[in-house]
């Protein structure tokens, strides 16, 4: 009879791996698969497929990881801390290595071996505390955006010659690089180089904090299997060749050092651990750690808008930001006639071209009396277009928000990647603030969470709306938030309490961080991309305890303020 | 008639390249975009180069920033190298070359040190500007905790050492002369004071040849600066007599700086008043004449045709401010808020906030800020290595917008009200205390016993930790928003009477920013509409309370060391239990009674129901494993407070742990060693002799609380080590010229590994600058006593990896207790 067999499992935050081990220690199989908020469904998935294949008996089963604590009690298996299995398994394997570097979708370590009295022991470690920039999701973020999958990701990232230097701190902010290197036509390949480069720094300066990377350097993780990093790390470290290498398993160490910890080989019934299990999956779903009331989506106070007659003359504005170009037509009077919203992908004259294009089938250009332009491209938009006036968001927004409704005191104005709040006394602004260093409170921050659930926006504001117990993830920076995701998801936490708990932190990142200790006046108008969402909406409605009204062109505000502008300064220039 | 160029715009091309601009070694991406009719634009330079018009604009202003510059910089034979790199050379013949970072105060004590340096005979060669470049080369090795001014130190400090320097010149600056305040202390910034600290490794590993010369500061006290400076003269080999002339040529130096400091804010001022649109840079001056990280703000401004004025020219030091803030103890607060004073009342003149990602005390400054300009809306700017000039641009524009659709007419001139500090208690009232730890009962009960109404509020929860967030600027520390939430729970109560009660607070004289807590907590209440009188007690006065004397303190002395004692004994017993929850059951009776006795017998109430209470706990039965030891060091609150660091002890024991946190008994002791030494330094025997019999006074009383416990803790922990004992440990990386927490953290930390401890950790509320402090010395420490080391940080939140980090803490502890065994 053979020996029985080990299995280990690691519940990672992004992923789940599972490995079966023989009397060798040799890895005779093993599956490595994105968890998608559901650890414990997808290790059952997992160990169904790996053991309907397995050559022999199973004798017992360990876990480790993030998740690997509820997945053991569960299991009744016991569980071994990611770093303690990773030690185990490098002790095992490679001997002679000083460092490790792990770094996988959510977490980065960097691990530090000595030898005490002839056994490879941990002497120091690092991980991820306050930042995700050095690890994986980083990557993956840059590609999905680059419409890249990983794979050619790591192919096209290992032929730069040169990359240049790209911020990589937050992935926001990397965001706003690539935009400008894209702009300039940099080849895609460089761009990926540049990435990969941030990425190391970030691991190097995040989590190496100071710390001596002694070689030889084994590189393990996800990340491990794009070249581009490996080339990156080379570069950062100045290392050559041997120094820094990729194990034969790099994506199941922590894994393999689980199952190096079973000693007890006689105690494994399968069809008796998949029904804890079972349990533990149908028991686990649903029951976030909530502690906020549910949404409840209110119809915001209606703001009527009288159509227009089509009078002859006409005003052009356009709001070109980093994340969508804006566009509408308005009347003398100051009616909207015709609005275009589309994305600007990286191209502002581009996306000006069509949203001019789309403006252009309502109306012919002689009938236009002025241009007003705004946005975080206005200066080099207005004269590509010609405009007439040229002018911040801020004043725009506020322009717009005044002739909406004079009585507002307040905007509360949220788009992509920037969110602004502005205080206005008798239509004048007396105050404002922009997001600080901090992408937390802007909408590109709900549309990578949502795909991080994975589900649509749209589903996202239904669920959410629907949820009974919206999960407290916090307030602070996207990425503390974007850990708590990933925590409650790890402690099995509902996708729809999620997504209302998003909804949630939005808000309070946006008051807390943007707003501050600023006053919130009555006549509260919210505008901006965001404003769509009646999630949001909710939420904010319920932390402000006042009514939050939407206006009808809620997502073109800052080009219809633009345009509003430009109908006077028209009118300024005529009576000169 | 319109310039629209048509709905159609697939016809208008547009050819654009993208080049190095070799301009300055800023070397921006700068896009050039051509459009057919031949027209260029430009984007991507942080500076104005590319922009015809605002250059015009710019021109047409005078430029104060560059004035000062000329100011601070210039002297005869100065060289500048190709990258910017200033030598000054020596009166004389040169003995050597001293390098100085172009950073931090070197901004504004430069004239001063270069004179004297140079007088003393060496070459001085200032850093170069700080450029890009620099600054990536800095991020990558500085603490991430650290605001960018403190991080680019360390890339300003490797061009130095590229140019071989014999000394380096980077000294403990731990305050700053000022003629008119009156305040008890005037720091600068704890970070600031910090510097040659947190470089030491860096130059440890980079080049051990340079000699660092970390001297502390204290200008504060103009002839202990006297001292303070003949003994850099002595380390630079200079008689006493040749380092007493270089003092003189250097104070001539610095008083000709601020003439023309002076000079350049008249002259402003002036134009103000002529009508040009002014604009206060209000900022420390490192981070607004630094314009490699101001993102060229005064640039910016002049491109949009403002005045940018920079804060130490204006004749801030004519105004008074004390009468206000009379517990400001950081000077580059103090010159902020009177230069907010000066632009309130100044038509024609507004303000800009320049400020840096996670400068703490700018995270208190703010609200007074507020309030000094209320009625002129002010812009804040906070930058980090991050920031994008659009932005900043957008916002001054902005800025730039609505100011001028204000009305111009002047404010009126009353300043903000300064909070109300009681000095004692009172009887008529009850005094709330929010609960840090269970040592508020030993506090409570004291009061009790003298009379006094005193209430510990519930422990922080999540309710406090909302509330609090709800009213802070988003950068203080998280055991001011928790207190600050207590206290809002507490006014919301029904029937709450604000003229009943008073709040009690403790404070300091800096220079960390808990001396902020009761006034700022006090103006947020106030504008929430509650008056409250703030009990706040100061720490390095040895908490003096008005009507209550020694018999109280020592009767609070003996039930805080009671308090401490009894946690050692549950942290003793409880990992050991054989029956889960006995301990913590028995414990949570023999502090309240404890607190009783106290409240009904004073000391020798607590000192007689000790011994049973003890006993008490001799009944649990143990098992007799032997666990690592873990001692948990750090900031005081959160080391104590549970609610705010997650219930850590719990969890290291969940883990195998036996604990000890660091007493708090430590931080009072701490407290009459520095009044010791302050009353030496003043020469007031007297005050010193009184301290010196007091301390022995609370060591005796520290022995017999003791006394009880004998054979129930271990022999090693029934007395403390006295304060100099733990300052002495922590002298080779932290002087005690800085004062607080770091020394006793560093300190005890070492005191317990050498008492045979398996672990430290060290925990601290994020963004606390004691705690970047000693987490940037902890590597030395950690390889030094050959201990397993954790710095955790905590915001409220709750901890993602702080189970994963702590076990694999504790793995490390687990073999270093078996290598002991």
């Amino acid at each position: 009879m053979t020996a029985p067999l080990r299995l280990g499992v690691d519940i990672g935050s992004l992923t789940v791996k599972v490995v079966l081990l023989d009397s060798e220690d040799q890895v005779v199989g093993g599956r490595y698969r994105p968890s998608q908020g559901m650890p414990m469904a997808t290790a059952l998935d997992i160990m169904d497929e790996l053991l309907s294949e397995v050559p022999g008996p199973v004798g017992g089963v360990a876990v480790s990881g993030s998740g690997g604590r509820m997945l053991g009690e569960a299991l009744g298996a016991p569980y071994v801390n990611e770093l303690v299995a990773q030690t185990a398994a490098v002790r095992r394997f490679y001997p002679h290595v000083r460092t490790v570097i792990e770094i996988g979708g959510q977490d980065s370590k960097l691990l530090l071996l000595e030898q005490h009295d002839g056994r490879l022991e941990l002497s120091d470690f690092a991980l991820n505390t306050q930042c995700a920039a050095g690890t994986g999701s980083f990557l993956e973020q840059q590609a999905g955006r680059l419409g890249l999958s990983i794979e050619e990701f790591s192919s096209l990232a290992a032929q730069a010659q040169d990359p240049p230097h790209i911020a990589g701190r937050c992935a926001v902010f990397a965001k706003s690089d690539i935009v400008h290197l894209q702009q300039v036509g940099t080849p895609m390949p460089e761009i990926l180089g540049g990435l990969c480069m941030a990425l190391a720094r970030n691991f190097q300066s995040d989590v190496g904090r100071g710390k001596p990377f002694h070689t030889p350097i084994l590189f393990q993780g996800g990340v491990s299997r794009n070249e581009g990093m490996l080339r990156a790390f080379r570069s950062v470290l100045g290392l050559t060749g041997e120094d820094l290498f990729v194990p034969t398993h790099e994506v199941f160490m922590a894994a393999i050092g689980a199952a190096l910890d079973i000693h007890d080989l006689g105690s494994f019934d399968w069809p008796v651990v998949r029904q804890h299990l079972e349990e533990a999956v149908r028991e686990h779903e649903g029951t976030g750690p909530a502690s906020l009331p549910p949404l409840v989506d209110r119809p915001t106070p209606h703001i009527s808008v009288p159509h227009s007659d089509g009078a002859p003359d006409l005003y052009v504005g356009i709001d070109v930001g980093s994340v969508s170009t804006k566009g509408v037509l308005i009347d003398a009077q100051g009616q909207v006639v015709a609005k275009v919203y589309l994305r600007t992908r990286g191209n502002p004259m581009q996306a000006t071209r069509e949203v001019l294009q789309s403006l252009g089938t309502r109306a012919s250009a002689d009938q236009v009396r002025g241009v007003g332009v705004t946005g975080s491209g206005r200066e080099l938009v207005g004269r590509f277009v010609g405009a007439d006036v040229v002018k911040n968001e801020i004043t725009a927004q506020a322009r717009a928000a005044v002739e909406i409704d004079p009585k507002t005191d307040t905007i509360l104005e949220i788009g992509g990647q920037d969110s602004k709040f502005i205080l206005l006394d008798s239509g004048v602004v007396v105050d404002f603030a922009l997001n600080k260093a901090c992408a937390a409170g802007t909408g590109s921050f709900l549309e990578e969470q949502a795909a991080r659930l994975g589900i649509p926006l749209d589903e996202m504001i239904s669920t959410a709306l629907e949820a009974p117990r919206p999960v407290q993830l916090g307030e602070r920076c996207t990425v503390f938030m974007e850990s708590d995701l990933i925590h409650y998801q790890n402690r099995g936490a509902a996708k729809r309490d999620l997504s209302a708990g998003l909804a949630y932190s939005i808000a309070l990142n946006y008051l807390n961080r943007v707003v501050a200790d600023r006053p919130i006046g009555q006549h509260v108008l919210f505008q901006g991309g965001v404003a769509g969402n009646r999630a949001v909406v909710a939420a904010f409605a319920h932390l402000l305890e006042r009514p939050i009204r939407v206006p009808p062109h809620f997502e073109v505000t800052g080009a219809l303020g633009a345009a509003l502008i430009a109908r006077e300064e028209v009118a300024k220039e005529a009576v000169r | 008639m319109s310039r629209f160029q048509g709905f159609d715009l697939s016809e208008r091309t547009h050819n654009s390249r993208r080049f190095h601009c070799q301009g300055c070694p800023n070397v921006c991406h700068v896009t050039e975009v051509r459009f057919s009719d031949s027209e260029r634009l430009y984007y991507g330079a942080r500076c104005d180069r590319y922009d015809a018009d605002a250059q015009a604009r710019a021109e047409s202003i005078p430029d104060l920033f560059a004035q000062r510059d000329t100011l601070l910089l210039g002297a005869d034979g100065v060289k500048a190298d190709d990258e910017g790199t200033l030598r000054y050379p020596a009166m004389g013949a040169s003995k050597g070359s001293v390098g100085l970072p172009r950073t931090m105060l070197t901004w504004e004590s430069f004239p001063f040190f270069q004179a004297f340096l140079r007088e003393l005979g060496y070459d001085v060669l200032l850093s170069p500007p700080t450029h890009q470049s620099l600054v990536r080369a800095s991020v990558a090795q500085a603490p991430p905790t650290a605001c960018l001014p403190l991080k680019v130190v360390y890339g300003h400090v490797d061009r130095l050492l590229e140019h071989s320097v014999s000394y380096l010149f980077v000294p403990a600056m731990i305050d700053a002369a000022h003629p008119r305040t009156k305040t008890p202390t005037n720091f600068n910034c704890p970070l600031v004071q910090a510097q040659p600290y947190m470089i030491a490794g860096q130059l440890g590993s980079k080049d051990p040849a340079v000699q660092l010369i970390d001297q502390p500061l204290h200008f504060y006290d103009w002839d202990r600066a006297e001292g303070d400076l003949l003994a850099v003269a002595r380390r630079l080999g200079a008689t006493a007599r040749q380092g007493r002339r270089a003092i003189d040529t250097a104070v001539t130096a610095e008083q000709s700086f601020h003439q023309g400091l002076r000079a350049i804010g008249t002259e402003a001022l002036h134009q103000v008043r002529e009508g040009m649109l002014g604009v206060a840079v209000l900022s420390r001056v490192y981070n607004s004449c630094d314009r490699g990280l101001s993102l060229a703000v005064q640039d910016k401004l002049r491109a949009l045709g403002a005045l940018p004025i920079p804060v130490d020219c204006l004749p801030w030091i004519e105004e008074d401010i004390d009468a206000t803030y009379p517990f400001m103890q950081w000077h580059a607060g103090k010159r902020l808020l009177a230069a907010a004073r000066i632009v309130r009342k100044t038509e024609g003149l507004w303000a800009v906030h320049l400020t840096h990602f996670n400068c703490g005390p700018d995270s208190f400054v703010a609200h007074y800020l507020k309030e000094e300009l209320r009625g002129k809306p002010c812009l804040t700017l906070e930058l980090d290595e991050h920031s994008a000039d659009a932005g900043v641009r957008t916002r001054l524009e902005a800025y730039l917008d609505s100011v001028q659709l204000l009305s111009r007419q002047p404010l009126p001139t009353s300043p903000p009200k300064k909070p109300r500090q009681r000095e004692g208690f009172d009887k008529s009232k009850t005094v709330y205390l929010p609960y840090m730890c269970d040592h508020n009962f030993a506090l409570e009960g004291a009061l009790q016993h003298f009379g006094y109404k005193a209430e510990t509020l519930p422990v922080p929860d999540a309710a406090s930790l909302a509330l609090g967030r709800k009213v802070s600027t988003g950068g203080e520390c998280l055991p001011f928003i928790l207190t600050t939430g207590d206290f809002l729970k507490l006014v919301q109560r029904e029937g709450f009477d604000p003229e009943r009660s008073c709040l009690f607070m403790a404070t300091s004289t800096g220079p960390c920013r808990f001396c902020h807590y009761f006034s700022a907590q006090s103006q947020i209440l106030r504008k929430l509409g509650y008056d409250v009188d703030f009990v706040a007690l100061e720490a390095y006065g040895g908490y003096t309370i008005r009507d209550l004397g020694t018999a109280f303190r020592r009767t609070a002395w003996y039930a805080i060391t009671g308090v401490d004692l009894l946690l050692k004994l549950l942290w003793r017993t409880r990992p050991y239990e054989l029956e889960k929850g006995q301990t913590d059951a028995l414990y949570a009776t023999a502090l309240a009674d404890l607190k009783e006795a106290v409240r009904e017998g004073g000391r020798h109430g607590m000192l007689k129901a000790l011994p049973e209470i003890v006993d008490r706990f001799r009944r649990i039965p143990l098992s007799d494993e032997r666990r690592p030891l873990i001692g948990v060091v750090g900031e005081i609150y959160v080391r104590a407070n549970t609610f705010s660091n997650a219930q850590v002890v719990r969890l290291l024991e969940e883990l195998g742990a036996e604990v000890r946190v660091a007493p708090t008994g430590e931080w009072l002791m701490y407290t009459q060693y520095k009044k010791l030494g302050d009353s030496r330094v003043r020469r007031d025997w007297r005050a010193h002799l009184r301290t010196r019999l007091e301390r022995y006074v609370l060591h005796r009383d520290e022995q017999r609380t003791a006394n009880p416990f004998k054979g129930s803790i271990g022999d090693w922990e029934l007395e403390e080590p006295l304060s100099e004992t733990v300052i002495g440990h922590a002298e080779p990386y932290i002087s005690e010229a800085y004062r607080g927490e770091p020394v006793l953290t560093v300190g005890k930390a070492i005191d317990y590994a050498k008492a045979g401890f398996d672990g430290i950790v060290n925990v601290m509320p994020f963004s606390c600058m004691p705690g970047t402090m000693v987490s940037s010395v902890s590597p030395q420490v950690r390889h030094d006593h050959d201990i397993p080391w954790i710095n955790l940080t905590f915001d409220g939140q709750e901890q993602m990896h702080l189970r994963t980090r702590l076990e694999a803490f504790m793995h490390q502890a687990n073999l270093h207790h078996r290598r002991q065994d």
